[in-house]
């Protein structure tokens, strides 16, 4: 195992513990949330000296295995009041993990409430560099100065103006292999923890570091190459590759759960405007900088990303995904994916998440702050965000507060935080995730969608065992450092990954103990959660999803409050 | 009877057009539908009929109009 990086933001210290922690066998967001539980009073103020901000690949980051170097944030979340961990593609945790970093806390924060920071990694350590001169900039700008000043090849991870302003909606964007922020550790809230520590951004160098070799390393290396053939050979990788997530976009709305004019519909009716086939039509068509087929990391033989370009061919965003097209776009009752890309691009550049703050839109919508379908207004109020104007904070704040202000009840969150695209009265499963997930309304704890035949969508038996087993799942990946859409070959076997951990350690891991993985990691999070005061009360979605009725199945949420609590009967 | 087929994403690009007029009897399944195209149930994902997802054995009727889709992700 790794070692562990602690930044003391009081002390202006950089210390480095060499044997993890002692928290052998975790990774990714087991070793986040096991961090935060360990170290964080739960009570206390999430944009307080109190609360810790941590990073960490996963357990299988740094070995050159195809889409295994996702890096995990995890902290106290000032969205939901929760535990958090959200995590991103990218470059940067394959970094950390090639520098044989296995965690990086920060913790406190500075004296002096206008002193910003940011933390320089190579393989020498860890340092603190004064960081004023940066403070203001959007995503890109900050990126583009920092690679002046250490080389285009830094690995970065920043906020925006939404996370220096502690908003609630704020992201912490993270480099891919463009060099560019276009990916996002986006939810709960994280921008504005690191924010409130007046951290402005970790670089990443990590020359000199290879990759990291196993305790067997002929079978590790044999095995990863097996697995990316794996991944190469499964049906989905090619839809993924050349439609992207966003290849979702005409299933979910033909078969209802597609966000709709703030969760008022299941279908749109410009849906066929949004969809993945469009984007790739789009990214051929015009040439130029547009591209269909990009990966965020290096190795990942999927390539879900994507380059979307004006009418002139240049970009516009990196990359243009479902949740962002389901949140920005049809419910919003936009028309076309250059309106989703101009809003997506406002978001990534002032680091806000896509789905929060289309959440929050929708219901500005709603509330009449602006028209349905009507760009230049939705650009203007997210630009208000970075600017702090007061609409601008509250829309900031994500779609609960700004339902609380605005007096609009139909506000789709769990937990306080904003539901993804698919509407859980149709997508039963994922409602029952929404609401037990300890990290609130969130698609990537356990996403039903996909599992045909097992559980009737519109049903509501089989979804708590359903939801379950998803969520252990989902949580086992998060510590790996595994993407989701590298699940199939797993789902179908685990073995190849067992293997991989123990050619990499040198353990004795067997099925049992990767499944246990999830199941300890949900439970350190519970826990948390328990710690802070939530209660099974709020495992519930909101009110109006279980009496206003659904188009175009009018179908109401009726998994009832007994089932919900058999999700997690022990906690 | 008659249904109509419409292949989506990259089951499209394998055959052509991607859309197909087909006459076959009463009490076909979709399975039945989806052999008569070359593909089997395993390949394919979600296959939707009027905005609800069907499954092997369910019998069609005749008008109907199926979307099928290849396995899919949420991600």
């Amino acid at each position: 195992m790794g070692r562990t990086m602690r930044v003391n933001m009081q002390a202006l210290s950089v210390t480095e513990d060499v044997n993890n922690g002692g928290h052998s066998g975790l990774g990714g967001r087991g070793l986040t949330s096991r961090i935060v539980l360990d170290e964080v009073r739960a009570t206390c103020d999430p944009l307080g000296p109190d609360n810790k901000m941590v990073f960490a690949p996963g357990l299988l980051g740094g070995i050159a295995l195809t889409s295994a170097g996702r890096l995990s944030v995890g902290g106290k979340s000032p969205l939901t009041g929760g535990i958090k961990e959200a995590n991103a593609g990218g470059i940067v945790g394959n970094q950390l993990a090639r520098l044989g970093i296995s965690a990086i806390v920060v913790e406190d924060r500075p004296s002096g409430k206008d002193d910003w920071y940011l933390l320089k990694v190579d393989r020498n350590g860890g340092t603190l560099l004064p960081a004023g001169d940066i403070v203001g900039l959007g995503t890109h700008a900050t990126v583009a100065r920092l690679q002046e000043r250490f080389g285009k090849k830094a690995g970065i991870c920043c906020i925006g103006q939404a996370g220096e302003k502690r908003m609630r909606a704020a992201s912490v964007a993270v480099t891919d292999i463009l060099n560019q922020p276009n990916r996002h550790a986006a939810r709960g809230g994280l921008g504005a923890v690191m924010g409130s520590k007046q951290l402005k951004a970790v670089v990443v160098d990590d020359s000199g570091a290879s990759r990291r070799t196993g305790a067997d390393d002929e079978a590790l290396k044999r095995e990863v190459a097996a697995f990316a053939k794996a991944i190469i050979d499964n049906p989905k990788t090619k839809n993924q590759a050349l439609y992207g997530t966003a290849s979702i976009v005409k299933a979910c709305n033909s078969i209802g759960i597609f966000p709709t004019r703030n969760f008022s519909s299941g279908q749109f009716e410009h849906a066929l405007e949004l969809t993945g086939e469009k984007i790739y039509e789009i990214c051929t068509g015009r040439g130029g900088e547009g591209n269909p087929t990009v990966s965020c990391m290096n190795p990942c033989v999927i390539k879900c990303g994507n380059i979307f370009p004006d009418a002139l061919g240049k970009q516009v965003v990196s990359t243009l995904q479902y949740e962002t097209i389901g949140l920005m776009g049809s419910n919003l009752g936009m028309t076309n994916l250059d309106a989703v890309a101009v809003l997506n691009a406002l978001c990534n550049d002032i680091g806000l998440d896509t789905i929060e703050m289309g959440a929050a839109l929708g219901v500005a919508a709603e509330a009449g702050l602006l028209e349905w379908g009507d760009v230049q207004q939705a650009a203007r109020l997210l630009k208000e965000v970075a600017e702090a104007t007061p609409v601008g904070r509250v829309l900031g704040q994500g779609a609960a507060v700004t339902g609380a202000v605005f007096g609009v009840e139909r506000a789709p969150v769990v937990k306080g935080q904003a539901m993804p695209a698919y509407d859980p009265r149709s997508l039963k499963g994922n409602g029952v995730t929404y609401a037990t997930s300890p990290m609130g309304a969130d698609h990537t704890a356990g996403n039903a969608f996909g599992s045909r035949d097992k559980v009737n969508q519109l049903q509501a038996a089989g979804q708590v065992d359903l939801s379950r087993g998803l969520q252990v799942f989902a949580a086992m990946l998060d510590s790996l450092g595994l993407c989701i859409f590298a699940r199939q070959p797993v789902l179908e076997d685990p073995t190849m990954l067992v293997n991989m951990v123990n050619y990499l350690y040198g353990w004795t891991w067997t099925k049992e103990t990767l499944s246990d993985l999830g199941r300890k990691t949900v439970g350190f999070e519970l826990e948390f959660n328990r710690r802070a005061g939530f209660t099974r009360a709020d495992d519930r979605l909101p009110d109006y999803m279980y009496t206003e009725k659904l188009p175009p199945h009018n179908v109401v949420f009726d998994v009832t409050d007994e089932e919900m609590a058999q999700v997690w009967p022990d906690r | 009877m008659r249904v109509r087929v419409e292949l989506q994403l990259t089951l499209a690009l394998d055959q052509p057009g991607g859309v197909f007029e087909l006459l076959v009897e009463d009490d076909a399944t979709v399975e039945h539908v989806l052999k008569r195209l070359g593909l089997e149930y395993d390949q394919v994902g979600l296959i939707v009929r009027n905005g609800l997802s069907l499954e092997a054995g369910d019998v069609l009727r005749d008008g109907d109009i199926l979307m099928v889709f290849p396995p899919l992700s949420g991600g």
